[in-house]
């Protein structure tokens, strides 16, 4: 018999929808012959590392991250291809030095720019 | 350079462009004399056509041209000419065009340029519609007359503007894309793939449309061309819209544009689409039926000057298309006739009506009386005007009609009789509308207000137009023959050819 | 592999002008116009912007069609070129509306982002290959969630760019399955080998579900119903030029690529157009998007809200132009898009100014526009006549030829041809929304205390040209179509 290319797939998709719910299904089961019924205030805590948790769960985090984040992208990005293209330099013509230049230069603009922002400063 | 000298090129372009010269801010005063240019140029291009039309020679384009418009692609070209069916219109168009202008440009509506802009720009539109070959242009000239005439009802209107220039909007746009549509199902079904009309007659005098074809692309274009003349049942724009249109706008709109359903299933749909419109021809029948009788009866029972006219249009139409419905030489010409007559009537009752209007500041019938000790001019223009839209010899309408029933009993004698009733009903409330307005006694309220502010006759500003308007009512009405040659000559032809170039 | 980078670098000179110029607004910003006010700023960075594009222009135009660059990632035929000058005519468009708008905090910036975006539509003309494909999509797409929530003080902007960033998002989750799902099919990513490859092997199950996601993907982003929820939030709450961007340039360049997606270039035979079954899914999505958007829109109060519906509804004709054109060609469609597109911005470019004035967005607002402005509501009734499809206005021709494009091949009798009877029968339910625009602006009186309306210069300018050309493209069609 031979199977179809895709196959293959169809059994992955079968495992991936099957796996968690049996998993649940047996949570479930757990659950109702063995688990006895103890609610209590601290079953109902929130989870924080094993430590008593304080205050409301609910808190505003400081989201400033993602300007590092981004920023921390310029580099990445660059090295990311300047890396090949240092490999391969050699063997290049001086077209493609001039569109990484450009490339390089686009980056660095951009963290020209938001320094001048003020987007490094931490407040 | 052919096309900046042809003189039906320059009847179009003279009003577009001092419309345009307006929009770029023209001064007043110049607009005002500018726009004598706009209006008159073209009335003399189509006097001077009339005049100089090769007589026999009705079938073959006169005055033709043809332009590139970069679209062939489409097939379509710019092309102008007139046959012996577009003639008459085309004067028609010049003739109401030039008195609604002269009255227009002596009226004292507020924002004189901007009426007189729209007002040109329609009448640009007009004289395109009657001189265009290719239907794409056709349409295109149709709508370019047509919105100026919904933002002047919009603006310039009397009672219920808003609600009528919604509604006329409505009701004529949808009647438009019909057709439009309809026009291209021909471009489309023909074969030809051409708006060129004398391409088209060839392609369909060597290959008729399929039936089934002819039969949607029919009924398309009789839908969207009868809500354009306001065909019974689809007519209710019609009073509302003439009712709180401005005078000049009413004058153009009825007198002219509204010819447009007509003249375009004369000059497309019938010979493109003969055996369809044979298939319609029991329901048309019927439904123009209803125009003259049921619209008849209403018109009866009007109390409005303005929507009576109205109505009255709408009435009129009916017989329009009883005439085409003969399917014979005599019906459709008696419509062209027709057409030409109670443009020029219709024009100048609306004229009249204003007239009135500014003299008791009231259109309701009731309220008036004994106007012709005041002004007997007006009354004088209001009797013939009447005389006229009730068929009497002497008028251009008689002939029209005259011929459609001639054409009718020929069919049906049934229908002919039904037809001619509809003559003692326009009798019945035209007469009545004379009486009204001119005789009898003044009501107390009317007399309070022509003593605070007495009525003068007519000035000359109303009397040239009105006079252009009767008299070439009375000269078609004596000499039919101006028109009826070519007609024939077009109508009786199998395939019209174009010419070039006639001295 | 040989890349002529000469041949690159001059194919490439509208785009790269454009970037550097958007490095020059923002060195300049940073520099010399670092201590002045807001609209100086706006007005300084507008002006090197729209020099920069019209620059772009002259030189799209200059190197015309040059075929095949980068050994066929982008192909520059003559529905590219179009498409660039169109783009570039539209942001220039987009850039004159904006000037004079108080609300615009980063008047730099926004002007970059718009470049950015324009730079992304003009690859998307062009592309050939997936990736780049997928990648000027992207530029374009994430420029526009910006611009969408850039006046971020007022919360419907966030609104608005936070909406239109989740679907677009979705919508390019999907893209990019239905590309890699064709790679996987293929085993190529250029269009070209892909088209022959298919030609080769036939039909396959896994191609339906690709165009599936496709046409799920582009119907997000051209929002047509179903897919069509977040453009009203989006229209309502975007700064009035980022609308105007979304509604215009974007439409123009996404439906050039869907379309060259589906029917390739004239020199290479139909792509995805080959497979069967599409057609009626697209009718599908056409109907939809006409009768839901012309519906939805009689109910608006808003006029943003009314224009992003009636986009909506255009969205449907212009899936029927897609359609068509496998058999008429690219022509109609671009002249809809482009006409559509000066309209529809114009229209926006006119709230935009009603909006710094003071004016909120109630179509009840803009009572006695006639007597405020006359300027603005001569512009408003150009612009909205010509959506409403009125000659002798340009958008009366492109629905003519579109209608006339699809009605052609079959006639009435096919599914196609009913597609174009309920696309006019619907554009008379749309006309009635427009002259709800028009009776406010041109026959209502103003509201007590009114003022009159001050236009600035530069947005003056730039209305009036958009509404000429709307005048003078559907008097003399020709101009735009002899291109193709």
């Amino acid at each position: 018999m031979s199977a179809h290319p895709h196959a293959s797939l169809a059994l992955f998709l079968l495992v991936a929808v099957g796996f968690p719910l049996a998993a649940l299904m047996v949570a479930r089961l757990w659950f109702r012959f063995f688990q006895p019924a103890r609610p209590g205030a601290t079953k109902q805590d929130v989870y924080e590392c094993g430590v008593a948790p304080t205050g409301d769960s609910w808190i505003q985090f400081k989201a400033h991250y993602y300007l590092y984040a981004l920023l921390f992208l310029v580099f990445d990005v660059e090295v990311l291809f300047l890396l090949p293209f240092a490999v391969a330099f050699t063997g290049l013509p001086a077209g493609a030095l001039v569109a990484m230049l450009a490339f390089m230069l686009l980056l660095a603009e951009g963290l020209v720019w938001a320094w001048h922002r003020g987007h490094l400063d931490w407040s | 350079m052919n096309l900046l000298l042809n003189p039906l090129f320059l009847s179009i372009a003279a009003p577009f462009a001092v419309a345009v010269a307006i929009l770029c801010g023209l001064p007043q005063r110049w607009s005002k004399r500018l726009a004598y240019l706009g209006f008159g140029l073209p009335a003399l291009i189509a006097l001077w056509c009339w005049a100089n039309f090769p007589a026999n020679n009705g079938a073959e384009y006169a005055w033709f041209v043809r332009a590139s418009t970069g679209l062939e692609g489409f097939g379509i070209s710019l092309a102008l000419g007139l046959n012996g069916v577009s003639l008459p219109l085309f004067v028609l168009a010049g003739l109401v065009g030039l008195a609604a202008g002269l009255y227009a440009i002596r009226s004292t509506a507020e924002r004189t340029k901007l009426y007189l802009m729209l007002l040109l720009f329609m009448q640009a539109g007009l004289m395109g519609i009657f001189a265009s070959e290719d239907i794409f242009f056709l349409y295109f000239f149709h709508e370019l007359a047509l919105i100026p005439t919904f933002i002047m009802v919009g603006i310039w209107g009397g009672r219920d503007r808003n609600y009528a220039a919604m509604k006329m909007t409505i009701y004529l746009t949808v009647g438009a894309m019909l057709s439009l549509l309809g026009l291209i199902a021909i471009y489309v079904k023909s074969g030809a793939n051409t708006f060129d009309l004398m391409a088209l007659r060839e392609a369909v005098a060597a290959q008729p449309i399929a039936a089934t074809a002819q039969k949607y692309a029919f009924g398309l274009l009789l839908a969207g061309f009868g809500i354009l003349v306001s065909l019974w049942p689809f007519h209710t724009w019609a009073p509302l819209g003439y009712g709180a249109a401005p005078s000049s706008a009413a004058m153009l709109h009825a007198g002219v544009l509204k010819k447009f359903g007509l003249y375009g299933l004369i000059q497309v749909a019938l010979p493109l689409l003969p055996d369809a419109a044979r298939a319609h021809s029991q329901i048309l029948t019927v439904l123009a039926l209803g125009n003259v009788l049921v619209i008849g009866l209403i018109t009866i029972a009007q109390r409005d000057l303005k929507q009576m006219i109205g109505y009255s249009s709408v009435m009129h139409m009916g017989y329009a298309f009883l005439g085409l419905v003969c399917f014979s030489t005599l019906g459709t010409g008696g419509v062209v006739l027709l057409m030409v007559a109670h443009g020029l009537s219709v024009a100048l009752m609306f004229l009249l009506a204003t007239s009135i209007h500014d003299r008791t500041q009231t259109f309701d019938l009731a309220d008036m009386g004994g106007l012709a000790q005041k002004t007997p001019v007006l009354a004088a223009f209001f009797v013939a005007a009447t005389l006229a839209g009730i068929g009497l010899p002497g008028f251009a309408n008689f002939w029209g009609e005259l011929t459609i029933f001639v054409a009718l009993w020929n069919v049906s004698p049934w229908v002919a009789a039904a037809a001619i009733a509809g003559v003692v009903i326009s009798a019945i409330y035209g007469l009545r509308a004379v009486a009204r307005v001119f005789f009898g006694s003044p009501t107390p309220a009317l007399n309070g207000v022509m003593a605070a502010n007495p009525p003068a006759d007519l000035s000359w500003g109303e009397k040239i137009p009105a006079l252009i308007l009767l008299i070439a009512l009375l000269v078609v009405g004596f000499w039919p023959k101006s028109i009826s040659t070519p007609l024939n000559a077009a109508l009786t032809a199998p395939v019209a050819t174009a010419k070039t170039a006639i001295p | 592999m040989n890349i002529d980078y000469s041949l690159f670098f001059r194919a490439m000179q509208p785009e790269s002008l454009l970037i550097e110029a958007a490095l020059a607004i923002i060195i300049l910003d940073l520099t010399v116009m670092r201590r002045k006010d807001l609209s100086a700023r706006l007005n300084v960075a507008s002006l090197v912007g729209a020099l920069a594009v019209a620059l772009a222009a002259v030189l799209a135009l200059r190197n015309g069609a040059m075929g095949e660059i980068l050994n066929g990632v982008l192909n520059l035929d003559t529905l590219a070129v179009a498409t660039r000058v169109g783009v570039l005519g539209l942001t220039l468009l987009v850039l004159g509306i904006g000037t004079g708008g108080a609300r615009i905090r980063n008047p730099a910036e926004y002007v970059v982002i718009v470049l950015c975006a324009a730079v992304g539509f003009m690859l998307m003309a062009s592309a050939q290959q997936l990736l780049l494909v997928f990648l000027a999509l992207e530029l374009a797409s994430l420029s526009l969630y910006v611009l969408a929530g850039f006046d971020k003080s007022r919360p419907e902007s966030a609104e608005a760019g936070l909406k239109y960033f989740l679907f677009g998002g979705m919508a390019a989750a999907f893209l990019l399955f239905g590309f890699s799902l064709l790679y996987g099919l293929t085993g190529t990513l250029d269009l070209p080998g892909m088209s022959v490859v298919m030609a080769a092997t036939g039909f396959h199950p896994m191609l339906a579900v690709a165009m599936v996601m496709i046409l799920v993907g582009f119907g997000y982003k051209a929002a047509a119903a179903p897919f069509h929820l977040w453009a009203p939030d989006a229209y309502q709450g975007a700064p009035a030029p980022a609308a105007a961007f979304i509604a215009s340039a974007s439409k123009l360049a996404g439906f050039v690529l869907f379309t060259r997606l589906l029917w390739g270039s004239a020199s290479q035979g139909q792509m995805l157009g080959a497979t069967p079954g599409w057609v009626p899914v697209v009718w599908l999505l056409a109907g939809a998007s006409m009768l839901v958007g012309n519906l939805a829109a009689l109910a608006q109060s808003n006029v943003r809200r009314l224009l992003a519906y009636s986009a909506i509804a255009h969205a449907g004709a212009l899936l029927l132009g897609v359609i068509a054109s496998g058999r008429s060609g690219p022509g109609p469609l671009f002249f809809y898009l482009t006409t559509y597109g000066i309209a529809t911005a114009g229209a926006f470019g006119v709230f935009h100014v009603l909006e710094n004035q003071g004016g909120a967005q109630k179509l009840k607002d803009l009572a006695g526009l006639h007597r405020r402005s006359p300027l603005l509501a001569g512009c408003l009734m150009v612009f909205i006549l010509s959506l409403a499809g009125v000659p002798p206005l340009s958008g009366f021709f492109g629905k003519f030829a579109v209608f006339a494009a699809a009605l052609s091949p079959a006639g009435l009798g096919s599914p196609t041809g009913w597609l174009a009877v309920f696309a006019i029968a619907m554009s008379a339910v749309g006309l009635y929304y427009y002259l709800l625009i028009l009776k406010e602006a041109l026959v209502r009186p103003a509201a007590a205390g009114a003022t009159a309306v001050k236009v600035p210069a530069a947005a003056a300018l730039t209305l009036v040209a958009a509404a000429g050309l709307t005048l003078i493209f559907g008097m003399f069609p020709s101009l735009l179509l002899r291109w193709f």
